[in-house]
């Protein structure tokens, strides 16, 4: 039985052989390190795969008693799996297990709280982690848009909280992408509504340094946003660019330069967003969505395009397309002959690579979410009605070598997670069955046989050898700083070609460096905040006719007050948008988050710092009602928030909002037009819980000693921006904000 | 059809009549959701085609294109055929983008004659959906068609449009008043006038009795689907179809609403007494005395022990009401995939909470549902949402046989001419021998998702597939 030195000193073996070809990268044999596997097309190179299984136990190496939604990856002896914790609801978070691959015994367990997220609990651990192939470490993407990266060991390196820091939007369809790991970055993207240039809400691309976490690059290539989305990105050298190829909450396929973000072309081909990934091979991205044409009624496609071009491609690059055939949720895999993919009701489908003709489908069950995998010349997929295929396609049609139902017919484990290959076996993840108090949590199962099965990695290509042109492209690193008055932060200047080539880092004195609406100085690559006041804005470099820009925002340390008066905005740094205005109520000056009948009308208004604890904040508040309809009003303390319900004539305290069975309510009687005041004290206690408090009252009648509603969190947040909450259809205003260190 | 507005009292009181009188339904017409306010899914329609081929167009008497999905059951009246589809097929390059879209098509010969195009709100998905178009079948009623667009507003129009060369009132101001265009009589908007929040999309089909117009509204949940924005709405109203002022409404629901509304209200005679039976948000079915609202008794759909949303149900179904009994399933929004379901026989004489005095029957075998009943010859069809058809004794509630139909069954079933007749989302329609013995007659792939039930009028047979209404006629050859 290979232990786990044997898979680290084959490890130490390849590595002079690997680092050969990819510069500084370590390759286990035959990992499975992100969702779509090692080269991100769901295709595993290995033979001798398992034909044949029973849940029963034939062929399983071992199996776990709870699954998920999400694949695992599989790196060297360990195999990660992001899911969610089980047991009492009113507890659950989700987690990232690291297990070992050759006993499935479970190394080390680590949770993670979700906040300001209205994905529920069933569907939190919808994205798949991923292992950086250099040092082995983790990346985690939760339902709440937190990116957390954790070492070998389970220890957290470092953790980006989006929701705060950008104003990401997790939606109640739990759609998560699963990042990626290129070079020295971590690729994934998000919908958000931020403060300055990344204010229009929409869906946003980011790359984040593997190592620090700090921002590289932040692109914006859409003009619109349809829904929310997890098209997996793949990284393809094109043409003399490397280029990460994405499907776009647009409706559009998006090939951006993996370096800078910089958009090098797109291809619009729906009115949805699109949740599939991409192939590419020789030039040619063969790409799938299941959802609305834009030149015909007939739904779905499955397309082969010129890769090659630039800007907004035409159907110039169109080589061929096939319409009717609905993969929504699945991505496709291909063969040297075939692309297979499988529709929304589990008809799995074989188109001709040539011309793109549908050779077969056959129908495997009636709802599907994962995809398929290919490997050893066998399709494995599983359906969401609990059934598991093994099948060896050809040109005429499919042979079912193995077919099994996991859970029972009445009560069927779904499968959501795509399977995946590594080491001579198959693992395949279910989920809870539907009647989840008298069935299970679902089950990771490892087919194949009891002891692992090491070959070689195959060799990977050499990528082309880099021509790079002149200077086109400056990128100032850190692209995103949060400071305090009067702090320094030094930049670095990296240079690239117009196709996104790295050229070198380039001396920050030789550029011209200035600052946009931001107070402080700028200079030789260090900007330095003024010494009081906070401000947003950016820091700019210039080097001949190229510019580069990085966001900073200055923020004073507490107490903070804002009444409105002599500053008549809501401050740069808030992430407030328009949802924050300064209004007027019996000539005082007010924040007002105006009546909204749009899709954003729900604003939590961030106020800055994601490391601020152990304080208190307080606001007066007032609602006014349209259509039958108050609307809700209330604070954010520590990722807690308190919300007054204008209809629902009750107090809340929602730790994860969509988690209903964590939230506290009282009934509370309150009325329109009249100004209350909240306040809302989180303090994290030595037991490691939180004690959260919240109170309101007739603003000008003396404050009551006794909280109002509290909550001891066992699962709890200990640490967060303070922030504003305002929804529903009619005006609703705040005045007098205070936020202050607990006394 | 100004003349017909005044008669509207008198004509009220004779389609009461029929209302409780079903003879003959499916021959002349197919006036509303499921052809009679008791929604029952059956047709006296005879001749019906036991086969057909889209691809070659025989017995297909003609096809019309639609808009890329079509959710809003065909409906036929006045030798119009209306459906709810969305604005993909573009037929006014100047009322572009998503729209929900009410079609008129000549019965005769599929000639398209009028469309209502209806911008998506501005709140976006919570409230409606993207290309989801309208998914109300339209009540057609003395040249007026009635139906909830995708704004929640529910719309009266003349069924001939313009096309009769009058602009009938009470409202006279349309922009739009080309011939392809529709003739607004009167509108109600019920986010405005009674506070709804529809969740996803107000999909109501309409029923009436007498004057009033019944709907149910939508109200649901806001995107956290954790918060009830406006639980004051109510459920269920009735309009006043003269006037188009409300008349009734309900809101027993309130906050314990589990997700949307989504299930369409039933009429009859039940007891001697005429109810509106309506499934809501909270899984309780609920009945109404028709014209005063007053609420006469509520029976839960779920086991007390269920646990939304693995098996805690919502209802989507519409209840049919026959012999007294109320028939209707639970289940969800296909989106949540497939799990248990629950079948009962309610029996609706009975007064207060019912859900243990009125339980005639449970059948716990289906699986979650979204489909209606049909019930003929002491037999009740019923498809689930996992693709299984039950057919079973609607007296017992004992099982007869099932089929399973190996594709997601949005749809339900069309008993007609001793057949039954079943679409599923693989596009597969099933035809088979309607009674206790189980035999399949015939399949017919339509080469598209089929999420409606087919209807009948004049012998002929409309069904719509994702993006194509067809018509379908014994002996008929389409020619392309």
């Amino acid at each position: 039985m290979p232990h786990p030195t044997s898979t680290v000193s084959r490890t130490r073996i390849l590595a002079p052989f690997v680092a050969a070809l990819v510069a500084g990268a370590v390759l286990h044999a035959n990992d499975w390190p992100e969702w779509r596997g090692p080269n991100r097309d769901g295709v595993s190179t290995e033979t001798n795969l398992p034909s044949k299984w029973s849940p029963a136990g034939e062929n399983v190496a071992w199996s776990l008693p709870f699954g998920g939604r999400s694949a695992p990856v599989v790196f060297g002896n360990r195999l990660y799996l992001q899911t969610t914790t089980t047991g009492d609801i009113s507890e659950t978070q989700e987690r990232l297990l690291s297990i070992d691959v050759d006993s499935g015994k479970v190394i080390w367990e680590k949770r993670v709280s979700q906040y300001l997220s209205d994905v529920p609990q069933h569907r939190a651990g919808w994205a798949s982690p991923a292992v950086d192939r250099e040092t082995g470490n983790i990346y985690m993407f939760t339902v709440s848009a937190e990116l957390l990266c954790f070492a070998p060991d389970g220890k957290i390196l470092w953790e980006r909280s989006l929701p705060e820091e950008y104003g990401a939007i997790t939606t109640h369809g739990g759609r998560t992408t699963s990042p990626i790991v290129d070079g020295n970055k971590v690729i994934l993207n998000a919908l958000l509504m931020g403060w300055g240039d990344l204010a229009r809400p929409g869906n946003r691309y980011f790359a984040f340094d593997k190592k620090t976490g700090q921002t590289i690059w932040v692109s914006s290539p859409q003009a619109r946003h349809y829904d929310t989305n997890y098209s997996t990105p793949i990284v393809a050298d094109v043409n003399g660019a490397h280029l990460m190829i994405v499907g776009g909450t647009d409706g559009v396929f998006h090939a951006l330069q993996a370096e800078t973000g910089k958009p090098q072309w797109s291809l619009e081909v729906s009115k949805r967003a699109i949740l599939n990934s991409v192939l590419y091979r020789n030039n040619t991205v063969y790409l799938t969505h299941g959802e609305e044409n834009i030149d015909t009624t007939e739904m779905g496609m499955i397309a082969a395009i010129d890769a090659t071009g630039s800007g907004q491609l035409t159907g110039a690059a169109v080589k061929w397309t096939t319409r009717g055939f609905l993969p929504t949720f699945a991505s496709p895999v291909m063969d040297n002959d075939r692309l297979y993919t499988v529709d929304n009701s589990a008809i799995v489908g074989a188109f001709d690579l040539r011309d793109g003709k549908e050779l077969w489908k056959k129908s495997l069950g009636t709802l599907q979410k994962g995809s398929p995998l290919l490997a050893d010349g066998k399709l494995y997929i599983g359906t969401e009605n609990g059934k598991f295929f093994i099948l060896k396609p050809s040109a005429t049609g499919v042979e079912v070598l193995d077919e099994d139902l996991i859970g029972s017919a009445a009560n069927p484990e779904p499968i959501i997670a795509s399977p995946i290959a590594a080491n001579g076996r198959i693992f395949v993840v279910t989920t809870d069955s539907v009647e989840e108090m008298r069935g299970s949590h679902g089950h990771v199962y490892a087919i194949g046989p009891k002891k692992q099965v090491i070959s070689a990695a195959p060799p990977v290509a050499t990528p082309p050898a880099t021509v790079r042109g002149p200077v086109a492209q400056v990128q100032i690193y850190p692209y995103e700083a949060l400071l305090v008055p009067g702090a320094r932060q030094t930049f670095t200047l990296r240079l690239f070609d117009a196709k996104g080539n790295f050229i070198r880092e380039e001396p920050a004195a030789n550029a011209k460096w200035s600052v946009d609406q931001l107070s402080g100085t700028a200079d030789a690559g260090v900007y330095t905040a003024a010494a009081t006041g906070g401000s947003a804005g950016y820091v700019k470099a210039t080097l001949g006719d190229a510019t580069g820009q990085a966001r900073v925002r200055v923020i004073p340390p507490l107490p903070w007050t804002f009444d409105f008066n002599a500053d008549k905005t809501s401050p740069a740094w808030w992430n407030a948008n328009a949802k924050g205005v300064i209004g007027q109520i019996d000539g005082q000056n007010v924040l007002v988050r105006p009546r909204d009948d749009t899709v954003g009308r729900r604003a939590k208004l961030i106020m800055g710092p994601v490391e601020m604890s152990g304080y208190t904040i307080e606001s007066d508040v007032r609602g006014t009602e349209s259509r039958r309809q108050r609307g809700d009003i209330g604070l954010i303390n520590q990722r807690y928030v308190l919300v007054l319900f204008g209809n629902g004539q009750k107090l809340e305290l929602q730790p994860w909002v969509a988690a209903d069975e964590m939230t506290v309510r009282v009934p509370f009687t309150w009325d329109k037009d009249t100004w209350y005041r909240m306040k809302l004290r989180a303090d994290n206690r030595p037991d490691g819980t939180t004690l959260v408090r919240g109170k309101v009252w007739k603003a000008g009648d003396a404050e009551p000693a006794a909280w109002t509603i509290q909550k001891i969190d066992k699962v709890p947040h200990t640490k967060g921006s303070p922030g504003l909450y305002a929804d529903g259809y009619a005006d609703m205003q705040f005045d007098n904000v205070r936020v202050y260190k607990n006394q | 059809m100004n003349k017909r507005l005044l008669l509207l009292s008198l004509v009220g009181v004779l389609a009461a009549t029929v209302s409780s009188s079903t003879a003959g339904k499916g021959l002349t017409n197919w006036p509303m959701w499921g052809g009679s306010p008791d929604r029952n899914m059956v047709s006296d329609a005879t001749g019906m085609p036991t086969t057909w081929d889209v691809k070659s167009g025989k017995n297909i008497k003609w096809v019309a294109s639609l808009g890329s999905q079509s959710y809003g059951n065909p409906t036929v009246s006045d030798g119009v055929v209306l459906v709810g589809t969305n604005n993909e097929a573009t037929r006014d390059p100047k009322q572009p983008g998503d729209r929900g879209v009410v079609m008129a098509f000549k019965e005769a010969t599929g000639e398209f004659m009028w469309q209502a195009t209806f911008e998506k709100l501005s709140s976006g998905r919570a409230n409606d959906w993207p290309f989801q178009g309208i998914a109300s079948s339209p009540l057609v009623l003395d040249g007026v068609a009635y139906f909830v667009s995708n704004r929640a507003v529910l719309m009266a129009v003349d069924v001939q449009g313009f096309q009769d060369n009058e602009n009938d009132g009470p409202f006279k101001d349309e922009k739009l008043t080309g011939k392809n265009d529709p003739d607004i009589l009167w509108t109600f908007d019920m986010m405005e006038e009674v506070g709804v929040f529809p969740h996803n999309l107000a999909n109501s089909s309409p029923n009436y009795y007498q004057n009033l117009i019944y709907l149910s509204t939508g109200n649901g949940q806001d995107e956290s689907h954790v918060n009830i924005p406006s639980p004051r709405a109510p459920a269920i109203i009735a309009i006043d179809r003269t006037t188009g002022k409300l008349a009734w409404e309900d809101a027993s629901p309130g906050d314990k609403i589990l997700h949307g509304q989504w299930s369409t209200p039933s009429v009859g005679m039940i007891g001697g007494v005429m109810q509106v039976v309506h499934g809501q948000g909270d899984g309780w079915v609920r009945g109404y005395e028709a014209l005063t609202g007053k609420k006469l008794w509520e029976f839960d759909s779920n086991p007390k022990d269920s646990v939304w949303p693995k098996t805690r149900n919502e209802l989507i179904a519409t209840p049919v009401i026959y012999e007294n009994v109320v028939y209707i399933a639970n289940g969800q929004d296909p989106e949540h995939g497939e799990g248990v379901g629950h079948l009962y026989a309610i029996d609706a004489t009975k007064r207060g909470d019912i859900t243990k005095s009125g339980m005639l029957w449970h059948y716990d075998k289906i699986r979650r549902s979204i489909s209606t009943a049909s019930i003929k010859d002491g037999l009740i069809y019923y498809p689930d949402f996992s693709g299984f058809l039950h057919c079973l004794d609607v007296k017992t509630g004992q099982p007869v046989w099932t089929h399973d139909m190996f594709a997601a069954m949005w749809s339900s079933t069309m008993v007609m001419d001793g057949k039954v007749y079943l679409g599923d989302e693989d596009g597969d329609v099933v035809v088979m021998q309607a009674g206790r013995e189980k035999k399949i007659l015939s399949e017919v792939n339509m080469e598209s998702s089929v999420y409606s039930t087919p209807v009948t009028s004049n012998g002929v047979m409309f069904l719509m597939t994702r993006n194509q209404l067809w018509a379908i006629q014994e002996g008929a050859q389409l020619k392309r």
